[in-house]
């Protein structure tokens, strides 16, 4: 074996080199055998050849120590690193301890930064990562058609479960919908579900008493039973335990309780609605074709995967369902299917993807400031790191307990973070109506807590790398040199904290950008010309109990009596009755007599029955013909109105008045249009203005109405006059959903309105947290120029110059992150763009009006070190040398 | 006399060793020879499993390494007993006592037990 090369020795100096080591011992004991054959009279080669006879293989014996060896040190080296791991979390400890104001303002800073984004994360995690909360939910779909996406007819569902056979294991069909019960104490509105009999076993609901429904259940034939909440079953009934098989009146008809739902989330249905509410109860369907004609579409209709289908092998069937039934003549609409979960989230990904980004931009803002405050206080610290390294600490030691520092000093932060994020979700379940589907689910789990976790540790790793870089650096034969006196910023040091400075103002821009531009939106949303007037509007919802008003003429005397006597209230100007308020609601299919359609391309229009008087209180513009009145009686000419869209689309070229077009719903021949209103937003504040149709309630009466009541005078002093006239009329009638029509326009942007405030408290806390980098930057600079100034004011440069001076830094700073935030923000417009309406995401106005508000906070928080400066007393100043 | 190689009984090696380094730190090769020469030649010590026994006493904690120079001023690894491998060594010493008496025990039986 040959001598190791000297060179290797050196290997050892950064640390145990095990192989060489060993090498060397082997060596050791082969050239002591030799040695001990020469001494005893062998010559110097035979001894080595007798040596290397004697000692063996030497691979085996090497490879065997080095096993041993290579183990050991991977252990020590794990040892080593948990010890040292140990003794940094203790000196950080320590460290925070020693200075409470300096880490209060960190952890501070750093808990809005985690905070806000935990609570951002626990909300996009439910409303978008999670799987809904039924069991194997990721094989629920819900059905969508052509023409009315997610509302079927009950014929639909019959087509569909009929032909839908080896693609879904189970279809169910729901509607959410109202009751009156009245009896003991005030009559109240009950919500709920209509819901197939198998819905229950796809939801995974166990009823906490009886059972859930037979599908024969489903048949209006027979008998009426229902499922009451927990809820319900409490307030109503006391928790009653033989509560199964009890009367229970619904708007005036008698049901049977036979199961009581658990108030778990699992009942809840993913509604239409932006947010769910919990039901008070769920009955059977018991549709008949008859009752709800094809042309009616209300239902939402979803249904399971069957085992092993894949997605595009479900919607290729679907496809075949939808040409074996238009090939049949019994529909010719294209179904299609998508993840129940994407339903349910809706649109909300774009607008809770640039809030994640927003917050995101956030953070980093606080981790910019951090990184600047732990900058500033390096160079105070550099003494006693200096002295630390001229004792013998190593480079990478100090880097590594600096960056343990921050990391703990990140925790701390992250726990007051997610402490805030607690209280932050708890205050908008408590206090908001927080229009996001899922909402409900929103809170700090095991989850949320790991990535705030996670966040914290790569926030401290993130604001602390600058810092402990620098302070590797640090030589101690300066420091110790200066005489203890803390080293003078280098240009490096301040050429990083001006680019964090830079950072922070940008990303700020960025941030007003956006939120200005969402607040204009909203501001233009609540603009848009909704083709009335919602301001001094009462709405109330009436749902008559078929029972006690069994038929047209019964139900149209109420409304009828009910109109009058509203009327005669005091300060009422106009009231009339409407099947829907504006926005989206019901739809469907219509004839125009004289046309045909290819299929596909049959009119379908927002369908509303109104009574005389709707569209004055509502103060709908007439663009021609008339509007309805008293005398569109039963027995005259059955008429409708049609809106400008619907003449547009389909009328454009004749006079609309006198057209004759059905309106296909329980309608027996044709109708005349007798007037055209200008277009009432029957869809969504920022979508195109629909085709839709009105027929007069008294030609048509339906059970269910919303009064609306055009008054000055007080909302509540109004209410209780109603009430009180509604009492005289039936007492058991409850006034349910009493609203403002103000306050549903309000309602109807409530998901713009949201991202918006969020977004604009996002943006002022970067604005704050910007400003006091700002001002740390400068104040810093200003002290450590205290003695350049002095000299400056010595040599006769007045307070104006030196004022300039300082303000002149500060100006460079704002204006390099204007420029990149404009940069930033014309880029972030292109995402934000879909979210907004009315305005350019490349706004000019809001672009000024941003720059100039954080010029203004700029100014203020260079303006006030600045004038500290001019201040310096060149005495005092020179004299400190 | 043949010379019988020591890896024969598990533990019989380590137990060499410890009671060879309680009277001071050595090398490996001391070590081997010292062994060979307590034993009057009638136990040698391979290189092959000798090696192996001291690191694997050292990753244990029984003993430690360092490098020293030898009298003839030369650069070795030199093992010391640590106090661990003092209570291992006290310990194995008297199993083993107790094993070798009990051998002989039956070894030097002229009776056959009743």
């Amino acid at each position: 074996m040959a001598d190791a090369p000297r060179w290797r020795r050196y290997l050892r100096f950064w640390g145990s080199y095990p192989a060489a080591d060993l090498d060397d011992e082997l060596t050791f004991h082969i050239e002591m055998l030799v040695q001990e054959l020469v001494d005893a009279g062998m010559s110097t080669s035979a001894a080595r050849a007798e040596a290397e006879r004697r000692f063996g293989a030497v691979r085996p014996v090497r490879e065997a120590c080095l096993t041993i060896d290579q183990r050991r040190a991977r252990r020590d080296a794990r040892t080593d690193s948990m010890h040292a791991l140990a003794q940094d979390v203790r000196y950080a400890l320590r460290s925070i301890r020693m200075t409470p104001g300096f880490s209060g303002v960190v952890v501070l800073t750093l808990a809005l930064g985690i905070g806000a984004a935990t609570a951002m994360f626990s909300v996009v995690d439910r409303v978008l990562l999670r799987s809904l909360p039924y069991p194997a939910s990721e094989q629920l779909v819900a059905l969508s058609q052509s023409g009315s996406d997610f509302y079927h007819s009950y014929s639909n569902y019959l087509d569909w479960k009929e032909r839908s056979q080896g693609l879904f294991s189970n279809i169910v069909a729901w509607q959410s919908t109202n009751y009156g019960i009245s009896g003991d104490g005030q009559p109240e509105v009950l919500w709920g579900d209509r819901v197939s009999a198998s819905a229950a076993k796809m939801l995974g609901v166990t009823p906490l008493l009886g059972r859930t429904f037979h599908p024969e259940e489903e048949l209006v034939s027979s008998e009426r039973v229902v499922m009451i909440s927990e809820r319900l079953w409490k307030r109503r009934f006391g928790g009653d335990p033989h509560v199964i098989g009890r009367a229970l009146t619904m708007s005036g008809f008698p049901f049977t309780i036979v199961g009581v739902l658990p108030s778990s989330a699992r009942v809840r249905l993913p509604t239409d609605l932006a947010y769910d509410r919990q039901p008070d109860f769920w009955m059977p369907l018991r549709l008949t074709e008859e009752s709800a004609p094809r042309s009616l579409h209300f239902l939402g209709i979803m249904a399971r995967v069957a085992p092993g289908l894949t997605p595009a092998q479900m919607r290729s069937g679907l496809q075949a369902m939808s040409a074996a039934l238009a090939r049949d003549g019994v529909d010719t609409v294209t179904i299609d299917a998508a993840p129940l979960s994407t339903r349910v989230a809706g649109n909300t990904g774009r607008p809770l993807g640039i809030l994640l980004g927003a917050v995101g931009m956030l953070l980093l803002i606080a981790c910019a400031n951090v990184a600047n405050l732990l900058l500033a206080r390096a160079a105070v610290r550099e003494r006693e790191l200096g002295i630390r390294v001229a004792l013998g600490a190593g480079r990478t030691r100090i880097f590594g307990q600096l960056l343990a520092e921050s990391v703990v000093r990140a925790l701390f932060g992250g726990a007051a973070g997610v402490a805030l994020a607690y209280a932050s979700i708890w205050a908008a379940h408590r206090w908001l109506d927080v229009t996001l589907p899922r909402f409900h689910e929103v809170q700090v789990d095991a989850r949320v807590l790991g990535f705030a976790v996670a966040l914290s540790v790569a926030a401290g790793i993130l604001f602390g790398i600058a810092p402990a870089l620098r302070a590797m650096r640090a030589r101690p034969g300066d420091v110790l040199r200066e005489g203890g006196r803390g080293l003078h910023g280098s240009v490096h040091k301040d050429r990083v904290r001006r680019a964090l400075i830079v950072a922070e103002v940008s990303f700020s821009f960025v941030l007003l950008v956006g939120a200005g531009l969402l607040l204009r939106t909203l501001d233009r949303l609540l603009a848009v010309d909704r083709g009335f007037d919602p301001t001094h509007v009462l709405t109330a919802q009436i749902a008559l109990s078929g029972r006690r008003y069994p038929d047209s003429t019964a139900i149209r005397g109420f409304y009828q009596r009910f109109l009058t006597e509203v009327r005669s209230i005091p300060g009422v100007a106009s009231a009339g009755f409407t099947s829907e308020l504006p926005g989206p609601g019901t739809s469907g299919g219509i004839e125009i007599d004289g046309e045909s359609f290819p299929p596909n391309q049959r009119p379908n229009v927002e369908k509303r029955i109104v009574s005389e008087g709707y569209f004055e209180t509502l103060e709908a513009r007439l663009v021609a013909g008339r509007f309805f009145t008293a005398s569109d009686a039963p027995g005259m000419t059955p008429v409708v109105i049609v809106n400008r869209t619907f003449v547009e689309r389909w009328l454009k070229d004749r006079n609309p008045i006198g057209q004759r077009v059905d309106f296909l719903w329980d309608t027996q021949g044709l109708q005349t249009i007798a007037g055209v209103v200008d277009d009432i937003h029957e869809t969504t504040s920022d979508g195109p203005p629909r085709p839709a149709m009105y027929i007069v309630a008294e030609q048509h009466p339906v059970p269910w109405m919303t009064l609306v009541v055009r008054s000055d005078a007080d909302e509540s002093s109004l209410v209780t006059a109603i009430r009180a006239r509604l009492k005289a009329i039936d007492p058991e009638l409850p006034l349910a959903d009493v609203r403002t029509l103000s306050d549903i326009v309000g309602a109807s942007v409530a998901s713009q309105r949201l991202s918006a405030s969020i977004l604009t408290t996002f943006a002022m806390l970067a604005l704050a947290l910007a400003a006091v980098g700002l001002y740390g930057v400068i104040s810093y600079s200003v002290a450590q120029r205290a003695q350049e100034l002095g000299i400056r004011a010595a040599l006769g440069a007045g307070r104006g110059r030196l004022l300039r001076l300082v303000l002149r830094q500060g100006a460079g700073l704002l204006i390099s992150g204007l420029v990149v935030g404009i940069v930033g923000a014309l880029a972030a417009g292109r995402l934000l763009a879909s979210q907004l309406f009315g305005v350019g995401a490349s706004d000019p106005a809001t672009f000024v009006t941003v720059a100039l508000v954080l010029s203004g906070v700029a100014l203020l928080a260079t303006a006030i070190p600045a004038m500290r400066a001019t201040h310096v007393d060149p005495a005092v100043t020179l004299r400190t040398d | 006399m043949p010379t019988m190689p020591l890896d024969l009984l598990q533990g019989t090696l380590d137990l060499l060793i410890l009671k060879t380094l309680a009277w001071g730190p050595a090398h490996g090769y001391a070590i081997a020879r010292w062994i060979q020469q307590l034993t009057g030649q009638v136990l040698t010590v391979g290189e092959g499993s000798l090696y192996p026994a001291l690191h694997r006493l050292e990753e244990r904690g029984a003993i430690t390494a360092e490098w020293r120079l030898t009298e003839h001023n030369r650069r070795a690894k030199f093992y010391t007993l640590t106090s661990k491998g003092r209570q291992q060594l006290r310990a194995e010493t008297a199993t083993w006592t107790q094993f070798v008496d009990a051998m002989a025990k039956v070894l030097r039986a002229t009776e056959q037990p009743a």
